[in-house]
Formats: C-alpha cells, structure tokens, sequence
C-alpha cells in the first residue's frame, strides 16, 4: 500500500497556482526526494499533504487518510520537520519533548529514548536558546519521531547546516528509512536528494517535471555519463542555481 | 469506552498540555514579570494615598440634633476638623465615602444638660467596618481625651464598627473599583495576546496545528493560562483590599467576569495580530475605550447625564466589573443591577471567543 498518494492535486494562493494538478505516489518505508527553485510549490505541497492548506481541488491521501476529510485522523500518523526551526526557545529540550508526548499522549519514557537517539541527552536540561543550529535541527527530528509517525516530512532539513551537522541529519534520516518510515524530503542540496531518495520528483512553477529514481533521471536527463542530478536539474527547470535563489 | 468520552478526554489531555507548557513558558519568560510589577506598583500606590494623608488633622464627624453651645468650643480645636452632619445617615454616608478612617458621634440632645451635671458623658462613636482593633481604641483614646479637655469632663466614647456603610462612590470603593479594571486589563492585553503572538512568531503555531491539537482546543488553552493570570492580579487587588470587601461573592464574580472578558479580548487582539510592535500599539489603543466608561460612569451622574446614557454606560463590561467591585465593598447592594451587568459582560466574553475561535479556524483553513 501507497504511503502517500496524490491525485491531480492543485493549490492557489493569493490567486496565484503555487503547485498545479500534481500526481504521484510513494511507497512505504520510501525516501522520496521533492525538489524545486524556491517558489516552486514544495512547501505548499507539504502545507496540503499535512492538512495546513486545504487543497483548490485534486485529493491526497497520506497514511490511508484523506487529507482533507480526515484531518484528525491523520494528525498522529505523521511527523513534520519544518523548514524554520520553531522550538520553545525558553524551554528545554527536554521540556519541549514532554510537552509534545503529553500532545500525542505518547509516554514519556520515549523522550528520553528519543534525546539518546539524536545525541542530546547530555544537553537535554539546557534551554534551546543556547543551542546550535544542528542540535536544534536534531531535536526537532525528535519530536517529529516522539509519536512514531508512518511518515515523516522534512522540510529542508539540513538548509544552513554546517556540512558535519547535515552529515549527521542524513545518516539519522537514512536509519529512520531502514526502519520502516516513510520520509517525504525537501531539499535543495542535490547531491543529498541524490545519496538519500529513493525516487526524486522535480516541482517546477507548481509542476512536476520528472519523477524518476537518481539513478534513472541522470540516464534519461543527462547528457553525459558522468551527469548529476544537478545537471538534471538545470536541464528540467532550465535554470542554474543561484538563478533558481539557493543559498550553497 | 464510548467514542464521544474519548474524543472528550483527548481534547483535554491536550487543553491540558498546552497550558502546562504556556504556564512553564510564561514562568520562564521574563517579559511577564514588569506586568504582574506594574500592577503590584497600583496597589501599592493606591494604598499608600490614604497612609499619606494620615498625618493631616483628622475629622470628627458629629451629629448634634439637641445644638449643643459645645459644639462652637470644638470647631476651634487645633486637634482636630469638626464636620457638622444633619442625621445618623448623613454621617454615615459620609464615614463611607473617606479614604481614612474618620469617627462619626452621635451627640446625645440633653448634652449640654449632662456637662452641667458633671456626670460622666457616654457618646456612641461610629467607625466603617474596615478600621482595625488597634486604630479603633487609638482614634477612641485620642477623642476622649480631646473632648474631656474641651469639656472638662470624663467623656466615654462607645465605638461601633461591626456595620458596614453604604457608599459606593466612596473613595475607597472606587479607587479599589479603578485598581481592579486596570489589573484585569493590564494583564488580560499583555498575557492573552502574547501567548498567542509568540505561537506565530516562532512559528509554533505551525507544529501545534499538526499536531492533535485543534484550533478550539489551543484557543481555550490559551484562555485558560491567561485566565490564571488574571485571576492572580485579580486575587492580588482583593487581597489589599480585604477588610474593605462586605460581599466576596460579588467580589469574585467581578474578578472572574472581568477576567474572562480581558482575556477574551486579548485572545482576539492576538489572533488578529502577528507581531508584538503591533500588540503593544494596540493595547495601548484599546486601554482608552476600556477606561475612559469607568471614569465616565463616576461623573455622569454629578452632571446629571440622561438616566439611559447612564444606564447603557453601565452595561460596558469594564463599567460594570468596575461597579460589581464598588458594590462589594457596601452594605446595601442593588443585586439584580449587579447581575445583569456581569452577564453582559459574560456574554460579551463568549461572543469575543467564539470570534477568535473562528480567526484562527480561517487561518488554519
């Protein structure tokens, strides 16, 4: 069974088309990499999919629930990471987690587990306003996870990272597909879409523009054998990085 | 367990969650400690005005209906102000009305008679019921002391301060009216709003709509936290005004509607707005049309405004905890008048609710 399935899903904005008559599918215990030129409709496809946005029309279905139909129903089955890093900052990290398992009602013996598994045990008593960004970033996969969600949506979860703190993201997101959740990423670091998914899709103006495995965007997309998904990329949107806005 | 018990009891594990996590957040967040401040400074403030005018020469409030020839020796004491009073109530009133505490005698008709006599002179002496043991037998010593020297007799003054009088414009009860409006307002704009203006700042709010908290459920959290505060500020000006209050149920009905009202319309300054600049400037905005009837309501009756302009000002929900707060500090009480004003001000809180119930449904949507 599909984890995540949208049909012919459409979002205007302030009358403008942020994502227009997508489809895709993806499977469970999937890595499924979203990527796009800032503005292209990635987080408004995350806001529709976690019910924030009801959709203009198409459906979405994500953990056998309805998007729209089925809000609350769907509230537990998903975890989300959201591009900003919106903790409490006058609070623990500690404090943080128990007040999101008293949210889900999930025992609180699992903050700890969770603190130990993202490497914050130590630090788990200071407040987050004197965290660095990655320790943010690592508990905010925490609490995302606290309630074992069947998936997860990371919205550009290692943007501004140093490169060994995203390192640590990836693998933490690597071990969470082995077992068994489905993530939906963002990213714009293509070379992280292209070591962590399992199937890339490409958004382009609120349209995708290829959906495929790495391996298989750069066979068909690329123009030499050594293409990356970069090149792919550039290629589909018609646009060079820094043109399509990204930070680097 | 049957679905709509559990749909219940999950509702309120979340209530539940989100208070705690605002209460332990507002405890951290040093922002709120100027308000609670400003309002312990009114007290303060408001208490000390009757402490500095008690060095000045105090009044004897006197009722004389025999004309005592004594009278024209005691307008001339140095020790003290002497305020003729027509009748018992007059004096009463009066009593009622003075920020200090002021003794009231009633002089017996045959006085005159009874110093001619040389006996030894009984006077019933009045005090308002607030007037502690200890400053009751000091303003009695004092008095009996003057009058025996002015009358050259022994004078006995029996004190009676069990009964409460009535007069709710009084100062005390209007100054207690004022600290009570402006606690609950005060902190109603400061904490509702903010707690949920830093949701959207940090964009927590964003998590919490993910998560199995609904808009209702985050909207009645938020209230109740900042109901707790505002109950708090409100137990504060009870609290310094103590032996004042005759009618706590009044009291606490006044605390509570007021309460309920201030952080309803904070709740909806702080789902209509997205930044702290903004709700600094419009709380100060909104300070004005919730003061400016209390004040209003005190002089509408001295210029003898329309008895339904004084009637519908007093149907303003600040107008009417402000008048619940005089009332339960007299004796006599105009019950049903009391009633219909905290239910508008009731009714007027859960219309304010439902509004920011629906302004943060529409942003969830």
């Amino acid at each position: 069974m599909s984890a995540i399935q949208v049909h012919e899903l459409t979002r205007d904005y302030n009358g403008l088309r942020a994502i227009d008559r997508i489809s895709f599918t993806v499977e469970e215990g999937e890595i499924f990499g979203f990527l796009g030129p800032n503005g292209a409709g990635k987080t408004t496809t995350i806001r529709v999919l976690t019910g924030q946005l009801r959709p203009t029309s198409g459906t979405a279905q994500v953990a056998g629930c309805d998007v729209v139909q089925e809000r609350q129903r769907l509230k537990p089955r998903i975890g989300v990471v959201f591009e900003v890093q919106n903790l409490y900052e006058r609070l623990s990290a500690r404090d943080n987690l128990v007040f999101a398992a008293r949210l889900y009602g999930t025992p609180k013996r699992r903050v700890d587990q969770l603190l130990a598994q993202v490497g914050l045990a130590d630090r788990a008593r200071d407040r987050i306003k004197n965290y660095s960004n990655g320790m943010k970033q690592r508990l905010l996969i925490a609490r995302a996870l606290l309630h074992q969600p069947q998936v997860l949506f990371l919205d550009e979860p290692t943007r501004g990272l140093d490169p060994n703190v995203a390192r640590e993201i990836r693998s933490i997101i690597a071990r969470l597909a082995e077992q068994g959740v489905t993530v939906f990423l963002t990213t714009h670091y293509m070379e992280e879409a292209d070591r962590l998914s399992d199937r890339v899709a490409i958004i382009d103006q609120g349209r995708i523009v290829a959906l495929d495995t790495p391996h298989q965007l750069k066979a068909i997309h690329g123009e030499e054998g050594n293409s990356t998904l970069e090149d792919v990329f550039i290629k589909l949107t018609g646009r060079y990085l820094g043109q399509a806005g990204y930070e680097q | 367990m049957s679905s709509s018990r559990a749909r219940f009891l999950e509702a309120a594990r979340v209530i539940l969650a989100i208070t705690l996590k605002d209460l332990l957040d507002t405890v951290k967040d040093r922002k709120l400690l100027p308000v609670l401040a400003a309002v312990l400074l009114m007290i303060a403030l408001f208490r000390l005005l009757p402490v500095m005018r008690a060095g000045d020469t105090p009044t004897l409030a006197v009722v004389d209906s025999g004309r005592s020839t004594l009278l024209d020796q005691w307008v001339d004491s140095s020790q003290f102000g002497l305020r003729r009073m027509s009748s018992q109530e007059e004096m009463e009133f009066f009593l009622g009305g003075e920020e200090t505490a002021v003794l009231g005698i009633v002089l017996p008709p045959d006085l005159d008679q009874q110093v001619n006599e040389e006996v030894v002179i009984d006077l019933d002496g009045y005090l308002d019921h607030w007037v502690g043991d200890s400053d009751v037998e000091e303003i009695r010593s004092f008095y009996e002391a003057q009058l025996a020297a002015l009358t050259g007799r022994t004078v006995r003054i029996q004190v009676h301060n069990d009964v409460a009088f009535t007069h709710p414009r009084g100062f005390l009860p209007v100054t207690t009216s004022f600290l009570m409006v402006y606690a609950l307002v005060v902190v109603g704009l400061m904490v509702a709003p903010s707690l949920m203006i830093e949701e959207k700042e940090l964009k927590t709010m964003d998590a919490l709509l993910v998560s199995p908290a609904g808009a209702g459920q985050i909207v009645i959290a938020k209230a109740l936290t900042s109901l707790l505060y505002c109950l708090l500020a409100g137990a504060l000006v009870l609290a310094a005004s103590a032996a004042l209050v005759i009618h706590w149920d009044i009291a606490i009905m006044a605390v509570f509607g007021g309460s309920l009202f201030t952080v309803s319309l904070g709740l909806l300054l702080g789902a209509a707005l997205n930044l702290r600049q903004q709700l600094i400037i419009w709380s100060a905005i909104l300070m004005f049309p919730l003061f400016i009837p209390v004040i209003a309501s005190e002089i509408l009756p001295d210029i003898g405004a329309p008895a339904l302009v004084q009637q519908a000002v007093s149907r303003i929900p600040t107008v009417a905890v402000a008048e619940a707060t005089r009332w339960a500090l007299s004796a006599d009480v105009p019950q049903a008048q009391i009633d219909s004003g905290l239910a508008v001000t009731v009714a007027c809180a859960i219309a304010l609710l439902a509004a920011v119930a629906w302004v943060v449904r529409r942003s969830d949507s």
